[in-house]
């Protein structure tokens, strides 16, 4: 019994489930605000999301039920074997792969405050280094040819507008472009 | 066939039309393959050119982008993982695991003969039925079936891309919840927008697709490469044989008509059309189980429809003066710009103008097939790229494609948080293109919902009162049941196996 308790709180696919439920729960609670009778549709807006809900609300029952009987658990277990071939060791997680996630994270903020122009270059050296690029050339020549070729594209060829930064930020960006263009 | 002749020789006999006719060829191509730089964008630029062009080249133009900007878009789905637009999304489901197999140069293969094709029939039959399939398809098609027909393609989402349908149908039900984020279509009631202004628009289809596919790619592949368990796919230019074709000559017959009705229909077009037809593949394959693994017929069934949709949709917008989306209410500023008027006098009035147009688009979806075949051979060399290089690529294209299309950098982080969460998701088996197509067909299924439960009185049972939408739902549900069976069948006989 205690065995059994133990692998279940262990299980993925049972936490899956859960977090379903959850989500579930929650996306029916926050749809109460809207959940009256519009004047010309009196199922209300929230009518088509309670059906969803519902949709979801038993579908993730059924993961469950199925995970905690036997039978399917030797289906799920044959199914997620052969699946996805990533492997599944997350206590190898090191600090680059996490960098992969988070680095584009800080460029997109970096862009918002600071503009596409002056934060791309370093984003580009950095994630190329990241992905296992450490010859200096390499890493310059494409990191900054491509950094050109997509001003020239998106700058010079189709004016195609990018972030342009804030503040002081955006002056210079602003300087920078008519330089450009 | 005199006026197409009329059609053909007015575009290609004059130095200028051809230059326009292959400008629009390679532009439509070019914008196409671009993510968040669609045809769109290309047509927008050109508009104001237009009042300066002949009537005949200005729409001749806007015919050939049209059709070739539908095809540009296969091209990045399947190599790169990164659907150029919309209707090209089905098709990165098997055409990129195409690709990983080592068949890129088959799927594109597939994709540009199966375009030209569809786009072909399409036109061929745009120019023998405008006028009566016009009356029918309106007259017939009206919210309760639209609805239906939404209903009947959701039915089979749930199996594709997951080998658990309770993760199918939880993939799925995700997509249709994040198609709710924003304002309801009855009365633009908020819902689930927690005050945010940024959700009360909703969360962009572009965004979420490329951060879905092109983003989790990157990180999924990242991860391979840091553990050394990473395969550089294999670059073959192995052309589909003509046996090959043969055996998908049912979907694309299957598919040219799905695509062709879906054209005709008002509002929803290509995307749905690529959508149904991926969906319909499934249901009628006695494989579905390999739809997501790199199956052909997933590259042919939403290629081939999504360039049908194209001739299709010229129908209502000629006969009728109803456009079916943004490229085709364009068209109508660019016959309105040379003072004319689409809708039933068309036909009359311009008929020479009609004849180019469709003249055109039949030229330029034969075009597409010249030019692929070229270009199958050559752009799958673009694999030979390290992974290393191509990864900050796709990151930085993916961005500017979210970026660009609203100007807003809450798309881009939309796409970041899309690109992990979809990381995460397909680790667990769940299903990315159900999520995708919840929320596509989710957002189309819901305004029909709601205008076909007024007119039906808010009574769900109405549904079965006419043939076609009762035929859907009947065929829909039972689609469901047959799953369903499919799967506690399944279960039964592994434990009978392992008793």
């Amino acid at each position: 019994m205690q065995d059994r308790k133990r692998s279940l709180l262990g299980d993925t696919v049972f936490w899956e489930a859960v977090a379903w439920l959850v989500l579930a729960a929650l996306a029916f609670w926050f749809s109460r605000p809207f959940d009256k009778p519009l004047p010309h549709f009196s199922p209300g807006a929230a009518f088509w999301p309670k059906i969803i809900i519902g949709g979801m609300f038993i579908s993730a029952f059924i993961l469950l039920v199925g995970r905690l009987s036997s039978q399917n658990r030797a289906v799920s277990e044959e199914t997620v074997a052969h699946l996805e071939d990533v492997p599944d060791d997350l206590p190898g997680l090191n600090w680059r792969l996490i960098a992969m996630f988070v680095l584009p994270l800080i460029w997109v903020y970096g862009m918002h405050q600071m503009g596409f122009l002056l934060v791309t270059p370093f984003f580009l050296i950095a994630y190329t280094w990241l992905m296992g690029v450490t010859r200096i050339r390499t890493l310059l020549g494409f990191s900054l040819g491509f950094y050109a070729a997509l001003v020239l594209v998106f700058y010079k060829l189709i004016f195609t507008p990018l972030p342009m930064g804030a503040g002081y930020f955006h002056t210079i960006n602003g300087e920078l472009l008519a330089l450009l263009q | 066939m005199q006026d197409f002749l009329t059609g053909t020789t007015l575009i290609f006999t004059s130095g200028t039309g051809i230059a326009i006719f292959i400008g629009g060829l390679l532009g439509g191509l070019v914008f196409g393959a671009i993510p968040g730089l669609n045809v769109l964008t290309l047509a927008a630029v050109l508009l104001p050119f237009t009042a300066w062009m002949p009537a005949e080249y200005a729409i001749m133009l806007y015919g050939v982008i049209y059709v070739s900007g539908v095809y540009g878009g296969a091209i990045t789905a399947i190599l790169f993982n990164i659907p150029g637009s919309v209707e090209n999304a089905p098709t990165a489901f098997d055409g990129y695991p195409m690709t990983r197999n080592g068949e890129a140069s088959k799927a594109i293969g597939y994709a540009v003969t199966c375009s030209a094709i569809g786009g072909t029939l399409s036109a061929m039959l745009m120019m023998i039925a405008t006028e009566p399939i016009a009356e029918f398809a309106v007259s017939t098609f009206g919210p309760i079936e639209i609805a239906a027909l939404i209903f009947f393609g959701l039915t089979v989402v749930a199996g594709v891309g997951s080998k658990s349908l309770a993760k199918g149908w939880l993939s799925l039900c995700l997509g249709l919840l994040i198609g709710t984020v924003g304002h309801d279509p009855a009365a633009g009631v908020p819902r689930f927008t927690f005050g945010v202004l940024y959700l009360s628009g909703g969360i962009g289809f572009i965004p979420m697709i490329l951060g879905l596919f092109a983003v989790s790619e990157v990180l999924l592949q990242g991860q391979r490469m840091l553990r050394g368990t990473y395969e550089k796919p294999k670059v073959s230019v192995d052309f589909p044989t003509l046996s090959e074709f043969w055996s998908m000559r049912w979907a694309v017959v299957r598919s040219t008509i799905i695509g062709w009705f879906s054209g005709i229909l008002p509002g929803v077009g290509a995307t749905l059309a690529a959508f149904l037809s991926y969906n319909e593949a499934v249901r009628w394959s006695k494989t579905p189980e390999k739809f997501g693994t790199g199956f052909p017929e997933g590259v042919v069934a939403p290629e081939t429809a999504n360039n049908a949709a194209t001739g299709a949709a010229m129908i209502p917008l000629l006969a009728l003066g109803l456009p079916g989306g943004a490229l085709t209410a364009m068209m109508i500023a660019v016959f309105n710009v040379h003072d004319m008027e689409v809708g039933p006098l068309i036909m009359v009035e311009a008929r020479e103008l009609v004849w180019i147009l469709f003249a055109s688009m039949f030229w330029a979806s034969l075009a597409i097939l010249l030019l692929g075949v070229v270009e199958s051979k050559g752009i799958v060399h673009l694999l030979r790229i390290p992974f290393t290089l191509l990864a900050p690529g796709i990151l930085v294209f993916s961005t500017i494609g979210a970026y660009a299309i609203r100007g807003n950098i809450y798309d881009v982080y939309t796409m970041f948080i899309a690109g992990i969460a979809g990381y995460f998701l397909r680790r667990s088996d769940y299903s990315v293109p159900a999520i995708v197509m919840g929320v596509i067909l989710g957002q189309l299924g819901e305004n029909s919902l709601v205008q076909a439960m007024t007119m039906m009185d808010n009574n769900l049972l109405q549904f079965f009162s006419t043939p076609i939408s009762g035929t859907l739902c009947t065929v829909g549900l039972l689609t469901v049941a047959w799953s369903i069976f499919q799967r506690v069948r399944s279960s039964r006989s592994n434990k009978t196996r392992q008793i």
